[in-house]
Parts: C-alpha cells; structure tokens; sequence
C-alpha cells in the first residue's frame, strides 16, 4: 500500500485536479482529503452513501464562564494571551471567543472564584464514504478550527486502517496548500509527493518551500506543471529548477477551460471529458506514477 | 490619493477562504492604487509572495542571504517554549497535567517535551515547585521590512521550513507592524487559525472569491468564521466570466454586498504570472479597483 500526497505551496494550482483523476484512474485506492481548512473534494468525488456514521473529532479546550459567579474583576482578559477574551459592552458580560481561545488553562487558574472550566472543543467531523472511485475520507471542521494538524493525521489513520481492510495499492491524499502543521500532517510517511506548478513567480516560489520541506522527510518528489502555456518563460525557469533539482515532470498540462466545466459538473475531468487534453495528458502521467511507485 | 480618516488607522485584510482567488494580486494593487500611508503585510507566511512583485529575482535559502540584499531591514522573531533542567526535576508532573496541549510527559523520570504539540502559552514556566523550567527562545521566522517608496512599507513574514504553527508570527505582524495611516493586510487561504490570525485585529475584512462551486463552498466557511469573531466583511468576486450568479445568489440571500468584479481575462494571469502590476499593465482595472476603494472607505468610515 502506496501513501500518494499531492501537495503545491501555493493555493489554486490544480491539486484536487490531480487527486481526482488519481483516483479515477486507479482502481484500488484510498482517497483522503486533508486540505481540511477548505474541504472541496467531495464536491467532485461524490460521496453516494457513507460507510460509518460521521466520526466527531475533538482536540483541546474551550474555555466557558459561569455566569452565576464571575464577578466582572477583568483578571481573566488581562490575563488571556491569546486576545480571547473581551468585555462584551453590549450584552453586559465578560466574553470568550470560542475561535480565539485556544484553550490553555490560564484563565481558570487566574479567576479568583472558579468561574472558568475547560470543556472539549469539538472540532469538526470526519467522514468515511463509497464514491464511484473508491472510498473516500474527508471532514467538515468547524470554523477557525486550530487543530488542523491532528484533524490530518486523524483523516491518515482512518485512511491506513480503511486501506489495510480493503487491500487497497494506493492511499492519495489530496493536500492543503501551505507548509505547516497540515501539510506536514499529510507528508508523514508519505512514499510520493506530486507537486502541482502553476508557471508564476508566486508558484514558483512557494513549490521551493514545498520541496524543501519534502526534501527534509526524504520523500520522492515528482512535479506536474498546470497551466503552462499562460507563460512558457516562467515554465522554462520551473523546469530548470526542477531538473536541478533532480525531479521529474511527470506532465505539463496547457490552461484548459474543460477543467472548469468538469468541476461545475461535479465530475473528474476524465469522466466530464475522457478525449480533452487534460485528461489524455493526466492518464498518460499518472500511470507513469504507478511504474515509479511499483519500482 | 489623499484619503481623509480624520487621524483614525485601519486595517484592511484581504481573506478567501479557496486558495488562488486572487487575494495577493487585489492586496497588491490595492495598497499601490491607495498612493497614500500604507502599509502591505504578507501575513501568509508559509507561502509569502507580495516581496516577488518588487524584486523577480529574489529567492530566500535557507541563509536568507539574497533576501537580506532587497529588504531595508529584517528581525528574527522568536517563541519561547520550555527547557528542562533535568537535575532539579522530582518526577512530580505537575508539569504534565498544566499542559493542557500534551506537550509535556514524564518517562522513566526524565520530562519529554514534545515540540510540535507546544502552542506557547508559557504556562508550564511558573508551576514546577523545584524552578527546573525555564524559558527558551525559539526562532521561528524572520520579518522582513522594506520602503517600497515613500508612500508604501512592505513586511513579509517569511515562517521557516519545517515549523509546524504560522499563528504567532501573523499575530506579531498584524498587531506591531501596523502602524501606518493604512494597512493592508494579504492573509493565508483557508479558514482555521492562520487565516483568523490575520484577520481577527482588522476593521474590514475583504473576501476575493471566484465564481466557482469550489469558491462558494470555502467563501461560506470563511463568512461562518469572520461572524464568529464579528468582523465587517464584503465580497470581491474575482475571474468572473459568464456568470456569477453561483456566489450573488447566496450573497442575497445573506444580505452580504459584493462591492466589486473582476472579469476573468488571460492577459490578466499572464501580467501576474510574471509578477507584474495587474493596474499599471491594465488601466481600465484602476477605475474598477477606485470603485472599490472608494466602498470599502466608506464602509469604515462609518
């Protein structure tokens, strides 16, 4: 069983085009969405019916007060590093912003009446589901969630243990974009990356972060440049880098409206339009993942 | 452009919620058309790229060294976390069960702080009965500072490889960097604590959408969020081509304004691509962006 990740640096360079034809192509797989700030995949990869019942994820605390005995004496803002408290003018009471807080403690150690407790923060949910194209892992969290990290790894163990009872070949994680605590969720024994470029300076540049960070997990990188022909300069200047670097374009993709009509669809490019070029050129490369992978 | 706020300062973030929308590109023109006081702040750490449309060749390894060439001045900005003197310590683990993270545990009497977990509440400093903890600085990030010219400062916060946690360096930059008559603020895509980070001190935040299933799926998650923390909000829709009735229709039902469209245009993503100035290249984009200046200072104005 094979760990795909599918990772960029830079949002909106085509990742969940890629995971999708993945996984439309693979027949046996696993397929996770750990972009879990903004999960979009299943709005493509249609779940039909779930699995499980939605799995809720709890991480860390909330603050709350008693309102029956605060007493108003301002220790707790004061003390709150996190800028989560406030006075709240309006409603007359002391205020903990559920978003903000992150669940310290400091509060209900500084309150001289044991007005504060920490309850479980939920999270979010997790969700295991059939689609056409295999079984997919995703979540909803809940707005201004800080535990984005650990909701991935929670998404990557339920992947491995779903993996492991299908005998699935591969596990592809559609990931977020950014270098921290998700993405680094997502790469953890991970056996590929893909990296998706747009050709930008911007892409360009936070690719390099991207593969830095690969570089320090010793994870193989491969590359896909989407977009290319919107600048065949900047795609020039990617694949120097990228051949420096030692790592394969599996593929350049041309800008290609198709894409868009698959998504508004809701389908895979592949399935919206099996003949246009982004989905011939993806097949092609992405079979070519699976020659690299079964080496 | 002089603008008048009566000696008031704002701050102006720029969020999406979908990574692409085109946020960087609308902070960017925005704080070059606002030819005033201003401030631009790169608060996405983890993939900062407003530094790459004043200077292409800049690149930042790992000694930062080119980087420190184009930037007037830079700061490495540090936490502090937990350092253990192991020859004090009882095994009482009082330690252990302040962590409300799990960042500390005992084994065979030994502390093991485990870094990743840390969220620097700086709580565990006080407790231990013996003083075996003390604070450490960590470095985390750099912030770097340049003069654009004279109207317009540049910070970027640039969050080193491998560090797991943006918060605490967007929360440095929003909260000591703003110090201008305006402040723009370019925050990271998503909707969880990076993106609130970056928003949480503004007076307005500006949503850039696109016209797209995926836009309205995270646009609706990034309006849930900026509720929740009370923030004034409108709507920029970005790449608009045929239709944008997929984000107008819910907007109206929500009662939320979009104060401005940009039409989707090749030449437009080839003008970025090259890390161009989308205003200056299109001049017919500077009266739309006016436009939406002009709404978003009367809406703090207010």
């Amino acid at each position: 069983m094979k760990q795909i990740a599918v990772i960029s640096g830079k949002g909106g360079t085509g990742k969940i085009l890629i995971a999708s034809s993945l996984a439309h192509i693979s027949k046996n797989n696993i397929l996770a969405d750990c972009d879990v700030d903004a999960s979009n995949l299943y709005l493509v990869i249609k779940p039909i019916t779930l699995k499980i019942s939605p799995i809720p994820f709890y991480s860390g605390y909330n603050a709350k007060i008693d309102y029956n005995i605060c007493l108003l004496c301002n220790k707790c803002i004061n003390a709150c590093k996190f800028d989560a408290i406030s006075y709240d003018n309006v409603n007359y009471k002391v205020n903990i912003n559920e978003i903000l807080c992150e669940g310290c403690g400091q509060c209900v150690t500084i309150c001289p009446n044991n007005a504060i407790k920490l309850v479980e923060k939920h999270v979010g949910e997790c969700y295991v589901a059939n689609t056409k194209f295999g079984t997919l892992i995703y979540s909803k969290l809940n707005a201004g969630a800080s535990s984005s990290g650990k909701l991935v790894s929670f998404i990557k163990k339920h992947a491995i243990e779903f993996g492991k009872a299908e005998n699935v070949d591969y596990i592809i994680l559609d990931g977020p974009p950014g270098i921290g605590c998700p993405v680094i969720a997502t790469l953890n024994s991970v056996d590929l990356s893909i990296v998706v470029i747009e050709p930008s300076h911007s892409s360009l540049s936070d690719a390099r972060r991207a593969i830095n960070l690969c570089k320090r997990f010793n994870i193989l990188n491969v590359a896909i440049i989407n977009k290319y022909d919107i600048n065949l300069k900047i795609t020039d200047q990617i694949i120097d880098y990228l051949n420096n670097e030692k790592i394969e374009v599996i593929c350049q993709i041309p800008f290609d409206k198709e894409v868009l009509n698959a998504q508004k669809n809701s389908q895979t490019i592949i399935e919206h339009n099996k003949n246009s070029k982004t989905a011939s050129i993806l097949i092609e490369a992405l079979n070519k993942i699976k020659q690299i992978l079964s080496k | 452009m002089f603008i008048n706020l009566n000696n008031k300062q704002i701050k102006i973030a720029i969020a999406s919620g979908k990574g692409g929308t085109g946020k960087t590109t609308f902070a960017l023109n925005l704080a070059l058309l606002l030819d005033d006081d201003v401030t631009l702040i790169d608060s996405d750490v983890e993939a900062p790229n407003l530094h790459l449309f004043f200077n292409k060749d800049i690149v930042f390894d790992d000694n930062d060294i080119l980087a420190k060439h184009f930037f007037d001045r830079f700061y490495d900005f540090y936490v502090k976390i937990p350092k253990f003197d192991e020859s004090k310590c009882n095994g009482c683990k009082i330690c252990k069960s302040i962590c409300k993270f799990n960042a500390i545990t005992l084994l065979l009497n030994k502390t093991v702080f485990f870094y990743e977990l840390c969220h620097y509440c700086e709580l565990c400093f006080n407790v231990c009965p013996n003083q075996a903890i003390l604070p450490e600085n960590k470095t985390i990030g750099t912030i770097y500072e340049k003069q654009i010219n004279d109207n317009l400062k540049l910070i970027s916060g640039f969050l080193k490889v491998n560090e797991a946690k943006s918060s605490p360096l967007i929360k440095e930059l929003v909260n000591n960097y703003a110090k201008s008559k305006i402040t723009i603020i370019d925050s990271p895509p998503g909707t969880s604590c990076s993106m609130i980070s970056a928003v949480y001190k503004a007076d307005i935040v500006i949503l850039v959408t696109e016209p797209t299933n995926f836009g309205l799926h995270d646009l609706q998650l990034a309006v849930d969020a900026l509720r929740q923390l009370n923030k004034k909000f409108k709507i920029v829709i970005n790449k608009f081509e045929d239709s944008y009735s997929i984000i107008k229709n819910w907007c109206d039902k929500q009662n939320i304004e979009i104060i401005g469209i940009i039409p989707f245009n090749i030449d437009f993503a080839k003008t970025y691509s090259e890390g161009n100035i989308l205003v200056y290249k299109h001049p017919y984009i500077k009266e739309l962006f006016k436009n939406i200046i002009d709404k978003i200072l009367k809406e703090v104005i207010k």
